[in-house]
């Protein structure tokens, strides 16, 4: 049998990810083990299991590098790769907002708005496809928060999961974008040709929902 | 900055002579299954008016290679070869000459995104059957598909069927308004199921057919799909394509091809003018389909004719390394032949190498020592080696063996006459 092969975006989701799989028959004990392994196997299930950065899990999966990803809709929405998106898991739950300072506020239907992010894709499909705004994007690589605190940029299109960062650098949440989850996401030729067996997943993964 | 007369542009490639060889064999297997099938090749310009390819209600507009014309008609070079060969049909055939079977190899200009390792300039071998509706026409062209693939050594593929009218008549059913179709139409296209489930979930619809459209992606299968779906609907739209699939997948069945296809309720069609089947082939070890096709009987109209057609096209640079990851050989390679000659051999050598290579040998000329052609011809593979010693004799060396043996201009000649 072929193997079947999953990449979990690193960190807090794969644990995550690992636990819920693990509710269902999918596990493996080569993961748990300390050790500088790139790539973890279940022989007798069959299955392969990797740690990619959050960006590279719908590379991997949209060439068939790997079957199955387990990802943020974060990372789906900003990469937008050509892969199934078949099912929402529920876990790893938060949402893409504009924040700023509350001063900004006045500012935000303005066309001179400057806004920064590390999620350039996300925030132009929200102010051309959804508020028809034509505003001007500063791409940043980490730390969106300081933007606005320096006056780099007005706004940031951000993840906001409690808001506490926020908080302490005197933002808030001035418009909710989209709520955001882990999706499983599943290469094209992968959901023909191990059809039952991703099937099978699927089915079991709702079931425990 | 590059240097760019050193590059080539994003998205087309060079190929080394082992490497085209090989893609070529790909096709020459691929060409056999063509006109094993009754096939004739065709071929249409690389340049069309932009109308031929835009009128059909296609969607690649952004893909397309397009610029203007000294005489300021906007052009594209093909990107895909079905309305050129429907062009060609509804201008050139009448209704008597019907049903016309075309084959075509020939290379696609496309923009495909950047980096996501796929070639703008890239070769497609398919076929086009015009004139021949409904289950005939169909089944024959399934069939060639799957002997294509299996003629080329594939096993591990599946041929994924779906019909278009499935999913309208499904949703039609449901009582989804047209705005609400749209959505969730461009959800399935998009792969998008968490959206297809968030729209659906909201709609007030029959139970079952909700649970059925919520998990489209579980829907894909042998005839036990086709069963279950008959279960569920009941509008004449959506039992008559799952009817007509049933029909294809007793045929398939008939011929004993029925492990290489699977059908899938979940397709939409990306493309206007498909209508009826709609087809994609998939194999372990490539990331992207490999083949696509469906019947496309509204496309005529757009030439100011009204026939039906069906075909598909096999995408024969993503097959490369698929083949190649499995070590099939597509062709046996011919061993070539070294042909060396000394001085006085040299009018000899020349002349005995035009009556060689007219009686198919492939020969390649040497200009050193004897030494270093034997070398040369161990190191690249060659077959063998003939000295021309003078005017009169040559040595013939068998490079795998290690054996030579001298004889006369005139054997050597006379025995390829044979």
């Amino acid at each position: 049998m072929e193997y079947l092969t999953f990449a979990l975006a690193k960190g807090r989701l794969a644990e995550k990810a690992m636990e819920v799989l693990s509710q269902i028959g999918i596990d493996c004990r080569e993961m748990k083990e300390n050790s500088r392994k790139l790539i973890f196997t279940n022989e007798d299930i069959r299955c392969r299991f990797f740690l990619a950065r959050a960006q590279d899990v719908p590379t991997y999966v949209e060439y068939g590098a790997a079957d199955i990803g387990i990802v943020g809709l974060d990372t789906l929405l900003e990469e937008h790769k050509n892969l199934y998106q078949v099912m929402d898991l529920g876990f790893g739950k938060c949402r893409f907002a504009v924040a700023g300072p509350p001063e900004a506020e006045d500012k935000l239907n303005s066309n001179d708005l400057r806004v920064a992010t590390k999620y350039l894709n996300v925030a132009k499909d929200y102010y051309f496809n959804k508020k028809h705004q034509t505003v001007e994007f500063i791409k940043l690589n980490g730390s969106v928060e300081l933007a606005p605190i320096v006056g780099l940029a007005d706004v940031i299109v951000d993840i906001v999961e409690t808001g506490s960062t926020l908080k302490a650098n005197g933002l808030e949440v001035l418009e909710e974008v989209c709520p955001l989850s882990a999706r499983l996401a599943v290469n094209r030729v992968s959901m023909k040709m191990k059809h039952d067996r991703i099937t099978e997943i699927i089915r079991g993964l709702k079931e425990l929902n | 900055m590059i240097n760019k007369r050193l590059h080539t542009p994003e998205g087309v490639k060079d190929f080394k002579p082992e490497e085209y060889a090989y893609k070529k064999g790909i096709e020459k297997v691929t060409e056999t299954t063509f006109i094993s099938n009754g096939y004739k090749r065709v071929n249409t310009p690389t340049l069309e008016f932009a109308e031929v390819f835009t009128e059909v209600g296609s969607d690649v507009g952004l893909e397309r290679y397009k610029f203007l014309s000294r005489e300021g008609d906007i052009l594209v070079m093909r990107s895909d070869m079905t309305p050129a060969i429907c062009r060609l049909a509804a201008t050139a055939y009448s209704d008597e000459a019907l049903p016309l079977r075309f084959y075509y190899i020939e290379n696609m200009f496309r923009y495909n995104e950047k980096n996501q390792g796929k070639q703008r300039e890239f070769t497609q071998g398919g076929i086009e059957l015009i004139g021949e509706a409904g289950i005939n026409g169909d089944c024959e062209v399934l069939i060639c598909a799957v002997s294509s693939l299996l003629n080329l050594g594939l096993k591990d593929f599946k041929i994924d069927i779906g019909h278009a009218e499935f999913l309208e008549g499904a949703l039609e059913e449901a009582g989804v308004s047209d705005s609400e179709a749209v959505k969730i139409k461009a959800a399935i296209i998009d792969k998008n199921y968490v959206k297809v489930s968030e729209i659906i979930e909201r709609l007030d619809i029959k139970s079952e057919i909700k649970e059925f459209l919520c998990n489209l992606p579980l829907y894909l299968g042998g005839s036990e799909v086709l069963s279950k779906a008959k279960e569920i609907f009941k509008s004449n739209k959506a039992l008559k394509a799952l009817e007509y699939m049933r029909k294809i997948c007793n045929c398939l069945k008939g011929c004993g091809l029925e492990r290489y296809v699977c059908f899938d309720l979940g397709i939409v069609p990306q493309l206007e003018y498909y209508m009826g089947i709609i087809f994609r082939g998939y194999a372990i070890g490539s990331g992207y389909s490999i083949l696509s096709g469906g019947r496309y009987d509204r496309l005529s109209l757009s030439f100011e004719r009204s026939f039906s057609a069906v075909g598909f096209a096999l995408k024969i640079d993503e097959l490369i390394p698929l083949l190649e990851a499995k070590r099939v050989k597509v062709k046996k390679k011919k061993a070539d032949t070294l042909l060396l000659y000394s001085s006085e051999g040299k009018n000899a050598a020349l002349s005995a190498g035009i009556k060689l290579r007219k009686d198919g040998m492939n020969i390649e000329n040497f200009y050193g020592e004897i030494d270093d052609g034997l070398k040369y011809a161990e190191e690249r593979g060659f077959g063998g080696v003939i000295y021309f010693i003078d005017g009169e004799s040559v040595k013939l060396y068998n490079v795998n063996e290690g054996e030579e043996v001298v004889v006369k201009i005139s054997e050597l000649l006379g025995a390829e006459d044979k």
